[in-house]
């Protein structure tokens, strides 16, 4: 039954990676990618990693997506008509890197049915554990780096006098 | 058979969830009326009841379709996205300490975040799928009201979530001897401002906004998708309520009453004091609005996450 289910979320997240390929409008991508995103949650849920899908959902589809949302918007206009080749040249890599992927999938179910899904349920307090034990320098470095992010951010927008 | 049980005790749920929604539809139109001096819808049924009924016969007789012009797929899907989001939210929520779905998931807190954040894809899309400029606009506005406001709530949240040391909401409402309200003040004021941002409520319905958008992301939606509309945004409310009486107004503890009484009554008052908000503020300009989650919110919930991190590691010492 979970295996039914884990083998479901993979072809989900297969397909809307293909469909990426060859959706003509950015905007039914960027809906694929969400799609992909929010069944990569689900998959992260069932693997026993509830807090990684929940942040999976917050940041990624709930943040990230978001920003190309933006740029999808802000760079064309709405719902015209777009006469584009189907097969465009960044179609090939990705595309043989899907038919990889399935191949890698479907070999890895065929040769192993008796795999079993060993799943340790690993809740929010033990990954708090692990960010501010073991691995604090490494939190502390990702905190200074975005730190260094915002800070070249407000550089960058930051207006000159003759701006204004 | 449990499964049965369990499919039908959803189904329950939901039907419940959707009657308060449309019920609230109507206490809103007789409170503002109340508060403007005026009578309101009167009419039907025993203090004008009947008209929540009448607007959802209304609105699911109308038909149903799709503009020439539109993404027929995300438009069809984005009413629902948005009704949907907001009713899954509510399994988390526990009506009583022995009394939900799932009320003792180790993420519940999270998860309602995530779910808001599809909540705000589902108005997006449905503006960006409808192919008209107003839309869009309203659109672009739901978008980067989302993100404005999203971090402001998240951090006032952080400073219940380190209080309890629980992101489940039963342990934060068994966590609450005093009412986190006293605990954190700022963090309930920042709580709720982005929780009205959140939902889209006036005075932030910026993304409807009927005087200047023609009401934006819904402009050419029509009968029951129109209504799905509608019911997420009254659910999203009655979320955020009953979310403020949970995490800040002490959940089901009260004295006397049996605690879903007092839980009900709780949201049933910060919902009061949303239609109060509607009746009582005008819209603040766009740039206003962003000007004040980034500037004001932000750093103020930072503040308070520090100054709780800071009280709570010398109450630890003490």
């Amino acid at each position: 039954m979970m295996i039914l289910l884990i083998l479901l979320l993979l072809l989900i997240i297969l397909m809307t990676g293909a469909a990426l390929l060859v959706v003509r409008d950015p905007m039914h991508g960027a809906v694929n990618l969400g799609i992909s995103l929010l069944a990569l949650s689900i998959l992260f849920l069932l693997l026993g990693a509830p807090f990684i899908a929940a942040l999976e959902v917050m940041l990624y589809v709930g943040a990230i997506l978001v920003l190309f949302l933006f740029a999808i918007m802000l760079l064309r206009s709405p719902l015209q008509v777009r006469e584009e080749a189907r097969w465009r040249r960044g179609f090939w890599w990705p595309a043989v890197l899907v038919v990889l992927l399935t191949v890698v999938l479907i070999l890895l179910f065929s040769q192993r049915p008796d795999l079993q899904v060993m799943i340790q349920e690993i809740g929010p307090a033990s990954v708090g554990r692990a960010l501010f034990g073991p691995y604090l320098w490494l939190t502390e470095a990702v905190a200074l780096l975005l730190f260094a992010v915002i800070a070249a951010v407000l550089a960058i927008h930051r207006r000159d006098a003759h701006d204004t | 058979m449990r499964l049965f049980l369990m499919a039908l005790g959803m189904l329950l749920t939901t039907m419940i969830l959707l009657g308060v929604a449309g019920f609230l539809v109507f206490a809103e139109r007789r409170v503002l009326a109340f508060l403007q001096n005026r009578l309101g819808p009167n009419r039907l049924g025993p203090l004008g009841v009947g008209q929540a009924l009448a607007d959802a016969l209304k609105l699911m007789s109308k038909e149903s379709f799709v503009p020439d012009f539109a993404d027929p797929v995300l438009y069809r899907a984005a009413p629902v996205l948005v009704a949907f989001s907001a009713l899954v939210s509510f399994a988390v929520v526990p009506l009583d300490q022995h009394f939900s779905w799932a009320g003792n998931w180790n993420i519940g807190l999270l998860f309602i975040l995530a779910m808001s954040s599809l909540n705000a894809y589902g108005v997006f899309l449905g503006g960006w799928a409808s192919g008209n400029k107003f839309s869009l606009l309203g659109a672009v506005r739901a978008v980067a009201q989302l993100v404005s406001y999203e971090l402001p709530m998240g951090l006032a949240l952080l400073g219940v979530v380190l209080l309890s040391g629980s992101l489940s909401l039963n342990g934060i409402v068994v966590a609450q001897n005093l009412p986190f309200i006293v605990l954190q003040p700022l963090g309930f004021v920042i709580f709720m401002i982005a929780g009205v941002a959140e939902t889209h409520r006036l005075p932030f319905d910026l993304p409807e906004a009927e005087s200047e958008l023609v009401a934006g992301f819904n402009t050419e939606y029509g009968g029951m998708r129109f209504g799905y509309f509608f019911l997420g945004e009254y659910l999203g409310m009655t979320l955020i309520a009953v979310l403020t009486a949970l995490l800040y107004l002490g959940g089901w503890h009260g004295p006397w009453l049996p605690g879903w009484i007092w839980l009900l009554l709780k949201t049933g008052a910060v919902i009061f004091v949303f239609f109060w908000l509607r009746a009582t503020l005008p819209r603040p300009r766009y740039d206003q609005l962003m000007g004040l989650g980034w500037k004001v919110l932000l750093p103020l919930a930072l503040f308070n996450i520090m100054a709780t991190a800071l009280a709570a590691a010398l109450w630890r010492l003490a």
